[in-house]
């Protein structure tokens, strides 16, 4: 994959406009939006990562979310530690869980078609999924913690200040992804590899390193996230699933290798849930933008190779 | 009437124009060589007539039919085959297998009829492990099932892509000779080939390619003393 | 005339089970036919290279179908199996012109996309669906008769496994197999891509449309969560990979062996029986890519030869 690091002005002019638009017809949605949309594009950067330069499309994506949520879970409750704290065992957790995982399944499929790395990841999902029920059951769990539900006011508009995080987070995860691809030996190997793993073999780079490392790192991101999420998010085993299809829309919608382009699709599409939400009696209707944006995106793309 | 009649036929592949405004015919009972140096635009050209890629532009008549909207697959069951000059066999299936495709949906024939006639194909081709799986198959072998595939379709315009690239000096007559025996059950020929002795042996007339145009047509032994043709072909080996 | 013996005594004694196995027994084969008859289908669509994640969204647009038509308009129940059938297929129609355009894992991800939508729109259009907390039916078929109910689901899976065999045995394997061995191939012998994949997706969603519709009247209810449940895709594909896929008798193996395997296991540990089917998929994926089919009968038709009785 070509990674396109140059800043996506066009589309964010646009989404600034419809920022606006939105910010003055329904203020709290557009607030909402951006907290929701900041979250899908964090958890979808990773999935973006690994299908450029693995060529994977992670089936299991959202699962490893929800195993840093329960790992959390239960340091908090066994030994109430705080969900934020948590967040470094949880990364190094995750990054250990998916290497491994990596070594010995995914890394033996990368050569073959797409049907077995889908069928695979799929299975590995299921996988997950289940562990977590087998421990957990499927009763969904809490965390409580003050901070999460701090709220300000300004001018009589209230509003959490918790979640505002998210969009910081968003933000910081992205920079440091972009810094790391073009500033670090091993960021610009990994470059090399999304580009041409051929030539990247040839000049000396240890492809199959990159490779393993780009997946469980990529996943030790979803510890960052599982920790902030957790205080505000009731969990249960399929907690996560959605996030893999969701993540995948995002990918799709920015563009293969589009990093910028994530941020950008998913505050879209997260205020586009949130105005659909909020409306009275149609709110249900809003799990359909993430799909509806997803198979519109697909086959608009490939109608357009076929010219 | 020729047989087949490529009229200002252009492709461009983004800004690069790989057939451009080019003409030519195929007679009946013809064998066309197609030949030019490597990115001529010769395999380009296979792939417009056959179907395998839109034209741009221009048109293509085949038995006094205009066919340049028709896609590759109805293309074949009007009579237009081709092999691949990378062989591309159906991997799941057997020898006997490969070439029932071509009767069972290029002449629209039904199984055992189709059958029959693989079998009748296949000893035209001398070709003896019908049974086996592709990938048990030797290169001489697998050039055959993609020829077999082609004839099995009945066509009455043939084309054949290097088809004998990769086979060494004794298979290469083999195959001549088989191709010099389908041209007599009134199949019209398009060879595109890098071996020179073939292009002699073979055909009745060439055209020259170079960058999407003829540069020089006319029976072999005249076309390959013409200075530009020559130029043509310093310009890219030896 | 030797290799038609299994497959009729196994039909044989398909029909005479009622009358030797009690009822739970008879339960038990019942769902294991079910998804039978989903997971041949879904390998019918694999076998033209299309991986389809939509067989839960097909068999959920059946079941409502059915199940609405019967509440709704009062509809026979019998005849409301073919209502599902129908309406799964003429759905998979007018997808098909779009979908069938894509490969690989975009064809996948939109099969299951469209799954989820399916569900959305069964879940926000209340009036017509019972929203997210679905329709009971006031009856079930046959008056919820075991028997009755089995040789219905028999009757389905004994055609789906028919319609299996005539796409291995007729032109339309030839084509099907040369679209998932080389498109380009394929095209240029003459075979119309579009038009088999169209017929491939539309005869298999109708199937899984049916399925759905008999699942339902055996139930006698519908809700968007357990309908669209994504068991109805996964334990399928699981089936299928087990037993061998690109074949008939795969996909048949395969539920058995799960089916029991699955059954003992529910009764084992009631949270997260289902990981047996995660890891069975993964193991199958990267050791038996080939399942457990076709090994067994390479290893009997090599005995065979040595033998000398069977002529290649």
């Amino acid at each position: 994959m070509s990674f396109s690091l140059k800043k996506s002005y066009r589309l964010l002019l646009l989404l600034i406009l419809f920022m606006v638009i939105i910010g003055i017809w329904r203020p709290n949605a557009l607030l909402d939006g951006l907290q929701r949309g900041s979250l899908y594009a964090i958890i979808a950067l990773p999935l973006a990562l690994v299908l450029g330069i693995l060529g994977v499309l992670n089936l299991a994506h959202g699962d490893f979310l929800t195993v840093g949520f329960y790992l959390i879970y239960m340091l908090y409750s066994r030994f109430n530690l705080d969900p934020l704290v948590s967040i470094v065992p949880a990364v190094l957790f995750l990054i250990l869980l998916s290497g491994g995982i990596y070594l010995l399944t995914v890394k033996n499929v990368l050569k073959d078609g797409h049907l077995n790395q889908l069928l695979i990841t799929f299975g590995i999902s299921l996988v997950l999924i289940e562990t977590i029920n087998i421990i957990w059951t499927s009763r969904p769990r809490n965390v409580y913690t003050d901070y999460a539900y701090s709220a300000i006011e300004v001018g009589g508009f209230r509003f959490g200040t918790y979640e505002l995080l998210y969009i910081l987070i968003a933000v910081a995860v992205l920079v440091a992804l972009q810094w790391f691809l073009k500033n670090t030996r091993l960021g610009q190997a990994t470059f090399a590899v999304g580009q041409n793993p051929k030539g990247a073999r040839i000049v000396g780079i240890n492809v199959n390193f990159v490779y393993l490392f780009v997946f469980s790192v990529s996943i030790g991101i979803l510890g960052i996230v599982a920790g902030f999420m957790l205080p505000r998010t009731a969990i249960f085993p399929g907690v996560g699933s959605p996030f893999s299809l969701k993540s995948f829309a995002l990918a799709a919608m920015a563009g293969l290798g589009n990093l910028n382009g994530i941020l950008i699709a998913g505050v879209t599409l997260g205020i586009g849930e949130a105005v659909i939400n909020s409306i009275p009696n149609y709110g249900g209707w809003s799990d359909i933008v993430f799909f509806g944006v997803l198979i519109i995106v697909i086959i608009s793309r490939s109608y357009r190779r076929a010219r | 009437m020729p047989r087949l009649k490529a009229d200002k036929i252009l492709r461009r592949f983004g800004g690069l124009i790989a057939v451009n405004n080019l003409s030519f015919t195929v007679g009946k009972d013809e064998i066309l060589g197609i030949i030019g140096p490597n990115g001529a635009g010769k395999t380009t050209v296979i792939n417009l007539i056959a179907g395998t890629l839109p034209v741009n532009k221009g048109s293509i008549t085949f038995r006094d039919e205009d066919i340049t909207k028709y896609p590759a697959h109805i293309r074949t069951q009007k009579g237009v085959a081709r092999t691949f000059q990378i062989v591309r066999p159906l991997k799941d299936f057997t020898a006997l297998e490969n070439i029932m495709v071509g009767a069972l949906f290029g002449k629209g024939n039904k199984l055992n009829e189709a059958r029959k006639k693989s079998l009748e194909i296949c000893e035209l081709l001398k070709l003896k492990n019908v049974n086996k799986n592709v990938d048990e198959l030797t290169v001489l072998e697998l050039k055959k099932i993609e020829l077999g595939r082609a004839l099995a379709s009945d066509p009455k315009l043939l084309f054949l892509d290097e088809i004998m690239a990769g086979l060494n000096s004794e298979e290469t007559w083999e195959l001549i000779e088989i191709v010099k025996g389908v041209q007599k059950t009134d199949i019209s020929i398009c060879v595109v080939e890098h071996i020179m002795k073939v292009v002699k042996e073979l055909t009745d007339r060439v055209i020259v390619l170079d960058r999407g145009q003829i540069i020089a047509q006319g029976p072999y032994s005249e076309v390959s003393q013409q200075q530009n043709v020559i130029a043509a072909y310093l310009g890219e080996e030896e | 005339m030797k290799k038609y013996i299994l497959p009729i005594l196994l039909v044989i004694l398909s029909v005479i089970l009622p009358f030797i196995a009690g009822t739970y027994l008879l339960h038990i084969f019942t769902s294991i036919l079910v998804f039978l008859a989903l997971s041949l289908s879904w390998d019918m669509m694999l076998r033209t290279g299309q991986l389809s994640f939509g067989t839960a969204g097909f068999f959920g647009l059946g079941a409502y179908a059915s199940a609405l038509i019967v509440v709704k308009l009062g509809f026979d129940p019998i005849l409301s199996l073919l209502v599902g059938a129908i309406f799964s297929g003429v759905i998979a129609f007018f997808l098909g012109f779009v979908v069938l355009r894509l490969r690989e894992i975009y064809f996948a991800i939109t099969t299951l996309a469209l799954t989820h939508v399916f569900s959305v729109v069964i879940r926000n259009l209340p009036e017509l669906t019972g929203g997210s907390s679905g329709t009971i039916l006031s009856n079930a078929i046959f008056n919820g008769d075991p028997i009755k109910i089995y040789y219905m689901i028999l009757i389905i899976t004994l055609t789906v496994i028919g319609i299996s065999e005539i796409f291995k045995r007729t032109r339309i394997h030839f084509a099907i197999n040369s679209i998932r061995n080389d498109e380009t191939t394929a095209k240029s012998s003459g075979i119309n891509v579009f038009k088999y994949l169209l017929f491939v997706f539309v005869v298999t969603s109708a199937i899984q449309g049916l399925v759905g519709a008999a699942y339902v009247q055996q139930y006698a209810f519908v809700n968007p969560e357990s309908t669209f449940s994504l068991n109805f895709l996964l334990l399928p594909i699981a089936m299928a990979l087990v037993g061998g896929i690109y074949s008939t008798n795969g996909p048949i193996i395969g539920a058995f062996l799960l089916g029991l395997i699955a059954e003992y296991l529910k009764l084992q540990m009631p949270y997260g029986h289902l990981i047996v089917y995660g890891l069975i998929i993964v193991f199958v994926v990267l050791f038996m890519p080939q399942g457990i089919y076709k090994p067994i009968k390479n290893t009997v038709i090599g005995i065979g030869k040595t033998g000398g009785d069977i002529n290649a």
